[in-house]
């Protein structure tokens, strides 16, 4: 169990419904994360940007094999689809072009063990809204009349709805600068 | 909804918290590691 979840600090589980016991024992990890990424130096030039997305593939490609085991297990008792994001990043690279560090080891990063639906369930909760934040981006972009940017499958999500609705997952997901959304799309037309 | 899928709160927040963690550690750390490539 992570140290900043504390029994302590918990809410009673029970006396709140389970998504939002989630949102509050989650919001300082989230908020750090936020707080840990400069999004508006990764959207500033496609070098940064495709460094941004092998970032996430280290993250993505692990998870998704991990998820891939538990599966069956979480669609059965939760009727949940999940749509890769692997194939996204992947296709994403290949857009951008050939790059030396496709190649390259990067960190595994230590990931929860999908043992159980509940498990499963709220990894996903962090995936899913990781995935809000991008398409509150691109639609910051819409906003500005630009066309879709090359290369901006993942960030700006793959046009497929999970079968439930994951509208306001998180309280803050659009907490992201969207103001980075414009300079994703200046210095992304220019591929 | 995950309210009406998840059964046990806490084990959903561990994972939670542990795939946040996840994300810092391979969106922080190999931001380092591919600037000194």
């Amino acid at each position: 169990m992570s140290a900043d979840f504390r029994k302590s600090d918990a809410v009673p589980a029970l006396e709140i419904r389970p998504l939002e016991f989630l949102r509050k024992q989650t919001g300082k990890l989230h908020a750090q994360l936020e707080a840990s990424v400069d999004l508006n130096a990764s959207l500033g030039s496609v070098s940064t940007y495709r460094s941004l997305l092998y970032r996430y593939l280290s993250v993505y490609r692990p998870f998704e094999e991990a998820l891939l085991s538990s599966i069956a297990e979480l669609h059965d008792a939760t009727s949940w689809r999940y749509h890769s994001r692997v194939t996204l990043l992947e296709r994403d690279l290949l857009a951008l072009g050939p790059d030396f560090r496709a190649n390259q080891p990067m960190r595994r990063p230590t990931l929860p063990k999908f043992d159980n639906p509940d498990s499963a369930l709220g990894a996903l909760y962090v995936v899913e809204g990781s995935s809000l934040g991008g398409k509150l981006i691109y639609r910051e972009v819409q906003r500005a009349g630009a066309r879709r940017p090359l290369g901006s499958r993942f960030l700006f999500g793959s046009g497929v709805s999970n079968r439930y609705c994951m509208e306001g997952i998180h309280g803050h997901a659009g907490s992201a600068d969207l103001t980075a959304g414009t300079r994703h799309q200046c210095c992304l037309r220019n591929v | 909804m995950l309210d009406q899928q998840i059964s046990q709160p806490e084990l959903a927040t561990s994972a939670a918290c542990a795939m946040f963690e996840a994300f810092r550690e391979g969106l922080q750390e190999n931001e380092e590691a591919i600037r000194l490539r």
